[in-house]
């Protein structure tokens, strides 16, 4: 009976009102490059003091939720994802709109986010308690061995040459080991520079490498930026359900993936993106066209990092220990508010957190047609817009990405250099999302080895430190299958296809 | 040997070069900061030596470069002018130099000679108002501060 009182309590005029409003200022920072989902959430921390603890921390979830989600919009339209989380959107988002296909693929990111950000909650809501147990069994060799797993998708961003893409995720991986080792503490390649000591920011290189780019492509010819809208704005609800739950196993299987990692303390979205884009794309049916405007990838990123949303909750409210960097603001706004954190927190405060959850889940559901509303408009304006108007404000959307998470100055000659960089190695086929690959993963990894190196040294024994534990091999696993896996099903579906054309050609 | 060719060659030995000054540095670091960048060192050495041979005795192929099928001197131009942007930001501020690079970005994009001028007050005034825009809206809305100016007379607050 309580639990039904609690729900109620979230739809009051006010707390609907906060959701419907949180969600839409998450959706227009997300959508604004290189506000990312803790900025969001970071800004809008003290609005949330002025509301009661319940509508407070509706108010919060929805930003989150609408930022996550608000990602897509640069990274389908413009190739920059507004988010880290979003940087797997871009692979076939963009595509899909070069190909006049934009509206579809906002909407296709629309309905995936709400499937996903409904699991999550729903994985939080039932197995809140012994999923926060499974967050615990990862260590510094799991967190490796993730990050290793993160980076086999190198093989499927590198666009037909295996070997360049590796170059470039190596290059990735070099940049990633700039500024102060989180290991031993050196200054590595900063040749003395503050600018370089705190390491390469992830989010202006992103914005660098994978945005910089294309607008330096854009300018050079007098072709229309995009093509026209080849379906019409009526159809493309219907059309986008059709496209996401026509892959039912790639939605399911990617939001549990990201309910999953977002269950890993500071793992994240862009993480959770990045492993359910690999497995959906080794899981692809030969007919798809992953990397080149597949809504396949469209699914799996959005549904994945709206998972994360709701499950990274889990070990943030069981055990205090943010499970997204934007639920460490979340879990400020509890403590500001009088709300004790713990085991107890479910039968103490469990008036406050069902009524929350039961807001967040609201704020998802209205994800559908605010989304579907706003997604519409921005198509169609990044559509007619005249390049000579469209280009600077490319230009201005970047230096306001990159300079507004520090205010640094440095932030934006980071992403400069870099942009420029992506693109003169993209005339010779060195891809650049390798490269952001390698930057995000690389620190995980280097401090998950060195970490485990040092406890197995301690311990007399590195092998049982990297190869005992269940969650390891159960990693390992996943690697050899992710390397060995792809080849394999290549082989046998180009054995089948031409058997069967065989067959057709008997009959 | 083809100009492309070469160059194609040159960018391959410059990953190398980068990979060899990898190796090379990490020496002056602590052992367990020194493994890692050594690795990744080797690893790019390794994988640039595979490529090039891969080139090198490949067909033509190989040497082609990506096409955009447009001007270079424009993406070249739109490179300089958001170098000059962002070389001048601190010195103009976020709204003066928004407003002067939108426009002067805009005039590298290739337009229809008969439409420059319309099109060249429609940016303009378009530049103004969205750059101001941005400004209200992030520093005045969400607090989120950009770009001031240190000449005083060009600062955010005095438009």
């Amino acid at each position: 009976m309580d639990f039904i009182t609690y729900i109620e309590a979230a739809f009051t005029p006010f707390n609907l009102a906060v959701s419907l409003g949180g969600l839409i200022i998450g959706i227009i920072l997300g959508a604004l490059p290189g506000l990312s989902s803790t900025f969001s959430c970071a800004v809008m921390l003290p609005v949330s003091f002025a509301m009661s603890p319940v509508s407070g921390l509706i108010f919060l979830g929805a930003v989150y939720m609408g930022s996550t989600y608000g990602g897509s919009f640069a990274a389908i339209l413009i190739k920059t994802p507004g988010t880290p989380q979003s940087i797997t959107t871009t692979f076939d988002g963009f595509p899909m709109t070069k190909k006049g296909l934009g509206g579809l693929a906002l909407a296709i990111a629309c309905v995936s986010s709400v499937v996903g950000g409904i699991v999550g909650i729903f994985v939080f809501l039932f197995f809140a308690p012994p999923l926060a147990k499974f967050a615990l069994l990862f260590g510094p060799a799991e967190y490796f061995w993730l990050a290793l797993f993160g980076l086999t998708i190198i093989a499927s961003l590198s666009e037909g040459n295996l070997i360049k893409g590796l170059i470039s995720g190596f290059f990735g991986l070099a940049l990633s080991q700039i500024g102060v080792s989180v290991v031993s503490g050196d200054m590595r390649f900063t040749f003395e520079s503050t600018a370089l000591i705190g390491g390469i920011p992830i989010i202006p290189a992103t914005i660098g490498l994978l945005c910089m780019p294309v607008a330096i492509d854009m300018i050079a010819t007098s072709e229309k930026h995009l093509d026209t809208p080849k379906i019409s704005s009526k159809n493309q609800l219907a059309e986008a359900v059709k496209a996401v739950f026509s892959r039912k196993k790639n939605l399911f299987r990617s939001s549990l993936i990201g309910a999953l990692i977002g269950i890993i303390p500071a793992a994240g979205g862009a993480i959770a993106s990045l492993v359910a884009y690999a497995e959906a794309k080794r899981g692809a049916r030969p007919e798809d066209t992953f990397g080149k405007g597949d809504p396949g990838g469209i699914v799996a990123s959005e549904s994945a990092n709206n998972a994360t949303v709701g499950s990274g909750l889990v070990p943030t409210f069981v055990l205090g220990i943010p499970g997204t960097p934007p639920d460490a603001v979340i879990l400020g706004a509890m403590m500001v508010h009088g709300v004790q954190i713990g085991p107890k927190l479910f039968s103490d405060h469990s008036g406050v957190i069902y009524t929350f959850l039961a807001g967040i889940t609201i704020a998802t559901l209205l994800m559908l047609p605010v989304g579907l509303l706003v997604g519409k408009y921005i198509y169609r304006a990044v559509v007619n817009v005249p390049k000579s108007y469209l280009i600077p404000m490319i230009a201005l959307m970047l230096l306001i990405g990159a300079f507004a998470i520090q205010n640094s100055h440095d932030d934006i000659l980071i992403m400069l250099t870099l942009g420029v960089v992506a693109w003169t190695i993209g005339w010779f086929g060195f891809p650049a999302p390798p490269i952001v690959l390698g930057l995000l993963l690389g620190p995980i990894a280097e401090q998950g080895f060195a970490q485990s190196l040092m406890i197995g040294q301690a311990k007399g024994s590195v092998f049982n430190v990297f190869f005992s534990s269940p969650v390891s091999l159960i990693l390992i696993t996943l690697i050899v299958v992710a390397i060995a896996l792809p080849p394999i099903l290549k082989q046998y579906s180009v054995r089948f296809f031409s058997e069967s054309k065989k067959v057709g050609e008997q009959v | 040997m083809a100009r492309g060719s070469i160059i194609h060659i040159a960018m391959h030995l410059g990953f190398c070069l980068f990979g060899m000054s990898m190796v090379y540095l990490s020496q002056n670091f602590e052992q367990t900061g020194s493994i890692t960048p050594v690795f990744i060192g080797f690893c790019i050495i390794a994988l640039t030596l595979v490529s090039l041979l891969s080139v090198v005795l490949n067909s033509a192929k190989t040497f082609q470069m990506k096409s955009t099928g447009g001007s270079i001197w424009r993406s070249l131009a739109f490179i300089i002018l958001v170098t000059l942007w962002i070389t001048l930001l601190p010195y103009l501020g976020f709204i003066f130099s928004g407003c002067l690079f939108f426009t002067l970005i805009s005039f590298a994009v290739p337009t229809d000679k008969n439409k420059v001028t319309k099109q060249f007050m429609a940016v303009s005034v378009g530049g103004y108002i969205t750059t101001f825009a941005f400004w209200v809206v992030l520093t005045k809305l969400l607090h989120i501060p950009l770009p001031e100016a240190t000449v005083s007379l060009l600062n955010n607050a005095n438009f």
